[in-house]
């Protein structure tokens, strides 16, 4: 399992896959810190910079939480399929190996790789916002940052799933489309008029399936609450958090992530290689 | 008491369906220790099936079979499996050594450096180490398959098509490789469509079609024994060939050679014969049927439909 997640690590690394996510990312911040020194310069003091504060760390939290899912989708999705396909996966398997050490292994591998690119991201986001603004406390940015790891690990879970049940392609294609079906119906949830309770149960339904959107709205919520809790949430629309998600639901998020990784060795051991 | 040593391979009745298509049906095969078995058949014969079965790549809808007498989804009998698939891929951002380095780790072996440098000897990749795959040439690539099958020192290995991507000096050395391999005590299993070489690699061979077991057995039985010598001679006189005929020995002539229907114990008085009537001879050679003559005398042409 150790030398399956050893190489898993390599191949993030030599095949740049860390890099370009990392060179995009950064092309981004760029373009962040212009906006937020932009702002931070022309607005003046009082409300409407508190106003501004929770704007920009929203911003940035949807940022971070968009490349946090393409990272993970993107380089997981033909992890065990692609290796099928081409063959490699032939001369492994017939070792004293397990299955279920391919795919936990592979997954750890990606999982840290994912911890590196989280806490690079967050770490400048919070660099930019701290220039001009008090942050929120170390308990918040923590929670913050567990919730994109456990986004990350979680869509990365779901993906190796996919991997081992579909060919890349319509893997990454399908997850990716789920995951954005999950964000609009999270978005959806926020505004006003969406409150009837059929519509909240459909909603409920699609965070259990995918919880990414949930988490995304908790890292939301401790990000403004930590900084200005006078802020009503609710002001920043689809990007906002009407109804804060619990930590019972963080726990179900994290949950969430053996039961895929369970179900993706599973489905692993019965495939015909 | 006389310790029995377990057949390497011992398959009862491995079938594979596909929805309505067998891939193989009822195999039964046995694989003594320390023998070179070919493993012959035309493309979607269902060798491969077989072979992915065994190594528990593919769970077959019946059958079972032991590898060096241990059920073969124990995966602690893997330790001592080497395998090159046909379509042999390996990490293209790793080098030769990093390759090897990951297959002894994952086959429970330490990855010793001396380990790695001795499988590299073997297989011809000196001073390529450092070389990441995707810069190795496909024949470059097919010896690194080698040599991940040899990594974990295995004492059966599975090699399906192992020189198809090799120039013939490249053949030729897996050849030699492979009998070493044989006079060390490992037991290897052969799929190859390249029958010149298997006819002389081969201890025993097994045909299957339509994933139908056709033949299994030794290729000297499978070829029959020798029955007839093309001889180059001078002088070959009519009165030679009266005094062979009288010796109950079926000759004729073919253009300068004389052909002489003989089995090879009878070949000294052949020539016995031939020298008492001043007969000179230049060269004797064996006249028989070729492994790709047998193999296609038996696969022929292929019926439409499939395993019934």
């Amino acid at each position: 399992m150790i030398a399956i997640a050893r190489i898993t690590i390599l191949e993030a690394l030599r095949r740049k896959v860390l890099l370009s996510a990392v060179l995009m990312t950064g092309a981004f911040l760029a373009l962040y810190g212009f906006f937020v020194s932009h702002q931070a310069m022309t607005t003046p003091s009082g409300l409407p910079t508190m106003m501004r504060e929770v704007a920009d760390l929203d911003l940035g939290s949807l940022f971070c939480y968009f490349m946090i899912a393409f990272f993970a989708i993107f380089s997981v999705s033909g992890s065990v399929s692609a290796e099928i396909e081409s063959g490699i996966l032939a001369s492994v398997l017939p070792r004293p190996v397990r299955r279920r050490d391919v795919v936990v292994g592979k997954w750890l591998g990606f999982a840290l790789v994912q911890v590196i690119y989280v806490s690079l991201v967050l770490a400048a986001l919070m660099l930019i916002v701290g220039a001009y603004d008090p942050l929120p406390g170390a308990a918040h940015l923590f929670s913050v940052w567990a919730c994109f790891v456990l986004e990350a690990w979680g869509l990365s879970a779901v993906t190796l799933l996919g991997s081992v049940l579909l060919p890349t392609l319509a893997n990454g294609i399908g997850l990716a489309l789920w995951y954005f079906i999950t964000f609009l119906s999270g978005s959806y949830a926020q505004l006003p008029f969406s409150q009837s309770a059929a519509m909240r149960q459909v909603e409920f339904l699609v965070a259990l399936c995918l919880p990414s959107d949930g988490l995304f709205r908790r890292a939301v919520y401790e990000l403004a609450s930590g900084s200005l809790t006078a802020v009503p949430l609710n002001l920043l629309g689809p990007f906002g958090v009407q109804q804060v998600p619990s930590w019972g639901y963080v726990a179900y998020a994290a949950g969430y992530v053996p039961v895929m990784l369970a179900l993706a060795v599973w489905a692993f051991s019965r495939r015909d290689v | 008491m006389v310790a029995v040593v377990p057949n390497a391979i011992d398959a009862i009745g491995l079938s594979k369906r596909y929805g309505a298509r067998w891939a193989c049906r009822d195999v039964r095969l046995v694989v003594k220790r320390g023998e070179i078995f070919g493993f012959l058949g035309p493309n979607g014969a269902g060798k491969s099936t077989v072979v992915k079965i065994l190594l528990g790549l593919i769970h077959p809808t019946a059958g079972t079979a032991r590898l060096l007498g241990v059920s073969y989804r124990e995966r602690a009998v893997h330790a001592k499996i080497g395998y090159l698939p046909e379509l042999f891929r390996y990490p293209p951002w790793l080098t030769v050594t990093e390759v090897l380095r990951y297959h002894r780790t994952l086959s429970g072996r330490a990855p010793s450096g001396e380990a790695l440098s001795r499988v590299i000897e073997q297989v011809g990749l000196r001073g390529r180490e450092a070389v990441r795959v995707k810069s190795l040439s496909k024949g470059l690539q097919q010896r690194l398959g080698l040599a991940v099958a040899l990594v974990g020192e295995p004492e059966l290995v599975f090699l399906d098509e192992p020189t198809s991507a090799m120039d013939p000096l490249g053949r030729h050395e897996v050849g030699q490789l492979l009998r070493d391999l044989r006079a060390a005590g490992t037991t290897i299993f052969l799929n190859s469509h390249l029958l010149s070489d298997l006819e002389g690699l081969c201890d025993r061979v097994a045909l299957i079609r339509q994933g139908r077991l056709l033949y299994t057995g030794r290729l000297d039985d499978a070829l029959g024994k020798q029955a007839s010598y093309r001889i180059g001679v001078a002088g070959m006189t009519g009165e030679c060939l009266q005094s062979l005929a009288v010796q109950g020995i079926p000759a004729w002539v073919e253009g300068e050679q004389l052909m002489v229907a003989s089995e090879r114990a009878g070949l000294p008085r052949v020539h016995q014969v031939l020298t008492s009537h001043g007969v000179e001879v230049f060269e004797v050679i064996p006249e028989r049927e070729t492994l790709e003559d047998w193999f296609i005398q038996r696969v022929g042409p292929e019926p439409e439909q499939g395993v019934p």
